[in-house]
């Protein structure tokens, strides 16, 4: 039909006209192509020329060999198989754990009337924003010797040494993973009707046999939870070592970090152990696509029904929202905590006998070169970058959820994952090597230690959580909907404003604040690329804590940090008061 | 078949020209700043991780107006992992911090332009500068200052030996040195005080024997010791001193800061280095910039900045008739000095040894 209509058009119109309309649609550049072009110069190229690096020291002048497997005699001696394993074991039990709680969480929160839901709505993005150094310093603080639990006469030494471990750098993994897991399962809740509980319920399956078959439907995005979980947590590196001290209970990202602080560096033997954490990521993978191989989870239809609340008795309401409180004040409350403990008791680790709490530092802090300025500066960066990414990670959840396994299918999940194993000192450094090559200067492409690089480097760090975030609505959408808006005469944009964009809405919304905050306090890529003059204001804090001013550095991180909320809480008014009625309805209750 | 492959064709083509835009659009963007940047003063990139070099930039920018240095602050060790990642396309134009096995590395690849006056060192500055004049030596440090708790620790071990005795097992803490780059000063000086690398390896297993505790950096080893797990740690003496000063300011029951120097500790300079592949009108403004920090207006930052706010300032002068900043204490009697060209070139593998002798259990 198309087609028809081309070729009447053709007849009618000028021989010049035609020359012209031949000649744009020679140089027609499709969406698909440009999306690929974009994830081709921001996470394709960066991370492999980074890796490749392991293989051809010389083509980065970091070593004078063309080939060799040197650099991976350090993966392959020593202890590093040990800390491999340890990492793996790491990072399937927090990623276990924090779907779990997480799914326990999103069922409570969206489909019960559970009190305590309403704090766990409002503190969701608080969690996502506590840095992982906070929730390991409120820890720490609790536990120490000398510490709050010790002064108030416990007895903690047991659980202390389980905490200064691998149980400690576990949980601490578990509780940072729970946010990622909790907005993947959760939007994905949001878009299961009831049909299918109700179903099993009518045909005599108990209450638990409706929760596994919900559960069951979920399975797109708990795996993506999982993996992202699995994923973050293999590449972390900030609570290893902070927590591990007394057990020096050692991970993979170790051995990286300590090829890139050797004098000389050594980016060859950090390629080859991010090489090894990219294998753990390919484990994950297969095990993804194993578990989801030939079923189909597209359940969000037409015909989709809101989910009615279970009403709990007053028993039922109790433990459920002890069970929300418990688990705010562990994910919540302990790096409150930390962040209260270290901005305002005046002398740090003074918990001693006699410690003043005052807001000194805080109004010290305000006129700080590390605070306005860079937070300002941070705040636009990461505008352009949510908006950026949380629109390339339409695209690429749409290519992860395509229905037919292809090759682009199977590259972006790599991507995806690849960018978030490996830690993102490693992914800026590949940013280096890719945009600061000599003879890209030398075409007029100046673009290393621009405000223009940071955003693209920060819209390819986010976007694998990002794109994550929107795997789960992405892949219960049925295809049929959109063709039922295409047969009634809408063309493809039209189509995806009526039919997809309600149902994605606010999954859109939950994604660009989750990207929002993340950028806003984002330190290993900022440090590295954060153009000459310009310092973000997570390098103001880094810098303010590098001069000892612990209470000053820790009081802008919380000052940056209620910042973020308020643009969360902006941004939510703004959506329930301005976005049409059929944006707002997926996800609510009857 | 056809239909698929012309089908690729169409998408690669389509691919390429995105490809071709994409950079096109970069070019121009970037091009109108190239442009615009020729009607400024000369910009130069200062990589710095020293507390007081804003104020040294600010000062020296106000002084003249042909040169514009432009602030690149963070930690040494990533700052040292973007000049290695610039590799041969190196976009700083000076490098400040702490240490001066970084520098002498430079120096040793060719990196360093020389700086093109004689600073006028102290006795300080003349034992730490470069024979070759290849960087500038604008302060000293000491590795380490045995910070401890005077509360409970009455007798501090005041030799190397002393660390080993059983009176103090398990009470002492150290940094890493794979995270902490002023650590590594320390370990070489002990390797070379002792007469070799093997007779420091076997004194630091010594050490872990009589329980060690090995913390990140200054900050998580000076926590160690404020909550009491441990009761000296060996620490940067300007971390050490920033202690005293906030402890003095506002003194706690049970918690009594006090330094001593165990053994003969290491004199570790702050060294400010001049790239030499940067265009030469940026290498003249980065030995303008050089000549300033040595200068007495350069110098009197030292005295004049809050060190309780910033404690980088409290460091010895290398240069004649510069003020110490007041919190600065009086210099160990004995120290020793390290020689960056001989240590530096071991730092790999000491560390590794480190990680995998010392750190791991």
């Amino acid at each position: 039909m198309a087609l028809d209509t081309d070729r009447s058009i053709r007849y009618q119109v000028p021989s010049f006209l035609n020359t012209i309309t031949a000649k744009a649609r020679r140089i027609r550049i499709t969406p698909m192509a440009l999306f690929w072009t974009l994830i081709l110069f921001i996470l394709i190229i960066p991370i492999t020329l980074f890796l490749s690096v392991a293989f051809s020291p010389r083509l980065f002048d970091q070593g004078k060999q063309w080939f060799t497997l040197s650099s991976f005699k350090p993966v392959f001696t020593g202890s590093y198989g040990l800390a491999l394993l340890h990492s793996l074991i790491l990072g399937v039990v927090a990623a276990v754990g924090a779907s779990a709680i997480a799914l326990s969480m999103a069922w409570l929160v969206l489909r019960t009337d559970t009190p305590a839901r309403k704090i766990w709505n409002g503190t969701i993005f608080a969690l996502f924003l506590a840095p992982s150094y906070l929730i390991a310093l409120g820890w720490q603080r609790l536990f120490e010797q000398r510490g709050v639990l010790e002064i108030m006469g416990l007895h903690v030494t047991p659980i202390r040494n389980l905490l200064y471990g691998p149980v400690g750098i576990c949980l601490v993994l578990m509780v940072k993973g729970i946010p990622f897991a909790y907005l993947v399962i959760a939007n994905a809740m949001r878009g299961l009707g009831e049909e299918f509980e109700q179903a099993a319920r009518v045909h005599g399956g108990s209450r638990s046999a409706a929760f596994r078959i919900m559960a069951t439907l979920l399975l797109p995005s708990i795996f993506s939870a999982l993996a992202i979980v699995f994923a973050e947590a293999i590449s972390d590196f900030g609570v290893a070592s902070t927590l591990s001290n007394v057990a020096h209970f050692s991970v993979a990202t170790y051995q990286l970090y300590q090829g890139i602080n050797s004098i000389p560096v050594q980016f060859p033997v950090s390629a080859a152990t991010s090489l090894t954490l990219l294998a753990l990521v390919i484990l994950a993978i297969l095990a993804q696509n194993r578990a989801l191989r030939g079923r189909s989870f597209r359940t969000l239809s037409g015909r989709t029904r809101p989910a009615s609340t279970l009403k709990f008795s007053i028993l039922g309401k109790s433990l459920t929202s002890g069970w929300i409180i418990i688990v705010l004040v562990i994910t919540l409350g302990i790096p409150i905590f930390g962040a209260v403990s270290a901005s305002m008791l005046q002398g740090l680790g003074s918990l001693l006998s006699h410690y003043s709490i005052n807001f000194s530092n805080y109004t010290r802090v305000l006129g700080s070169r590390f605070l306005r300025k860079p937070l300002i500066y941070s705040t636009e960066m990461s505008l352009i970058t949510a908006t950026l990414a949380v629109g390339l990670a339409a695209i690429a959840s749409k290519v992860l959820t395509a229905a037919r396994p292809s090759r682009s299918k199977r590259f972006m999940d790599f991507f995806l994952l690849a960018a978030v194993a490996l830690p993102g000192i490693v992914f800026a450094i590949g940013y280096i090597f890719t945009y600061n090559l000599k003879f890209i200067n030398d075409l007029g492409l100046h673009i290393y230690g621009t405000s223009f690089l940071l955003a693209l480097a920060y819209t390819a760090n986010a976007l694998p959580s990002t794109s994550r975030s929107l795997v789960g609505n992405m892949s219960q959408i049925q295809d049929s909907m959109m063709d039922a808006s295409r047969v009634h005469g809408s063309g493809p944009a039209r189509a995806w404003l009526d039919v997809t964009m309600p149902i994605i809405a606010r999954p859109l919304l939950i994604a660009w604040l989750l990207t929002f905050s993340g950028t806003l306090l984002e330190l290993p890529v900022s440090e590295l690329l954060y153009p000459p003059g310009s310092p973000p204001v997570a390098v103001g804090i880094e810098l303010s804590l590098a001069g000892f001013d612990f209470g000053g550095g820790t009081a802008i991180e919380v000052l940056s940090i209620l910042w973020a909320l308020t643009v969360v809480a902006i941004a939510f008014f703004l959506f329930n008061r301005f976005a049409p009625a059929g944006w707002k309805r997926l996800g609510n209750q009857r | 078949m056809r239909g698929r492959d012309s089908m690729l064709k169409v998408r690669v083509t389509s691919l390429v020209k995105s490809v071709a835009i994409a950079a096109s659009l970069a070019i121009l963007g970037t091009g109108v700043s190239a442009t615009a940047a020729h009607a400024d003063p000369i910009t130069i990139n200062l990589y710095e991780a020293i507390g007081y070099a804003p104020a040294e930039i600010a000062a020296f920018n106000a002084s003249q107006s042909m040169y514009k240095v432009v602030d690149v602050g963070g930690s040494t060790g990533p700052l040292l992992a973007k000049v290695a990642a610039e590799g041969s396309n190196p976009q700083w134009g000076l490098f400040w911090a702490d240490g001066d096995e970084w520098a002498a590395a430079a120096d040793l690849n060719h990196q360093l332009a020389t700086v093109a006056f004689k600073p006028s060192y102290d006795h300080i500055g003349k034992q730490l500068a470069p024979k070759n004049n290849s960087y500038v030596v604008t302060g000293a440090t000491v590795m380490v200052a045995g910070l401890y708790n005077s509360s409970v620790m009455s007798n501090p071990p005041k030799s190397f030996q002393g660390l080993l005795s059983s009176a103090v097992k398990g009470k002492i803490g150290m940094n890493d040195p794979n995270i902490s780059g002023p650590t590594y000063p320390f370990i070489a000086g002990v390797m070379s005080d002792l007469g070799s690398e093997d007779a420091g390896k076997t004194f630091f297993q010594s050490l872990k024997a009589n329980g060690l505790v090995v913390n990140d950096k200054n900050g998580p080893t000076i926590h160690a010791l404020e909550v009491g797990q441990i009761q000296m740690g060996l620490v940067q003496s300007s971390a050490a001193v920033a202690e005293l000063i906030k402890f003095n300011a506002n003194p706690v029951a049970g918690y009594k800061p006090a330094i001593v120097y165990p053994g003969r500790p290491t004199l570790m300079p702050s060294s400010l280095a001049i790239d030499k592949n940067r265009p030469a009108a940026e290498v003249a403004g980065a030995q303008a910039f050089v000549k300033f920090v040595l200068s007495p207006a350069g110098q009197a930052i030292l005295g004049t900045t809050d060190a309780t706010q910033n404690s980088d300032v409290i460091c010895w002068p290398t240069i004649n008739g510069t003020v110490a900043n007041k919190y600065t204490p009086a210099l160990p009697s004995a120290y020793q000095i390290v020689d960056p060209y001989k240590w530096g070139p071991l730092q790999s593998e000491i560390d590794a040894w480190f990680t995998s002798s010392i750190r791991s259990k």
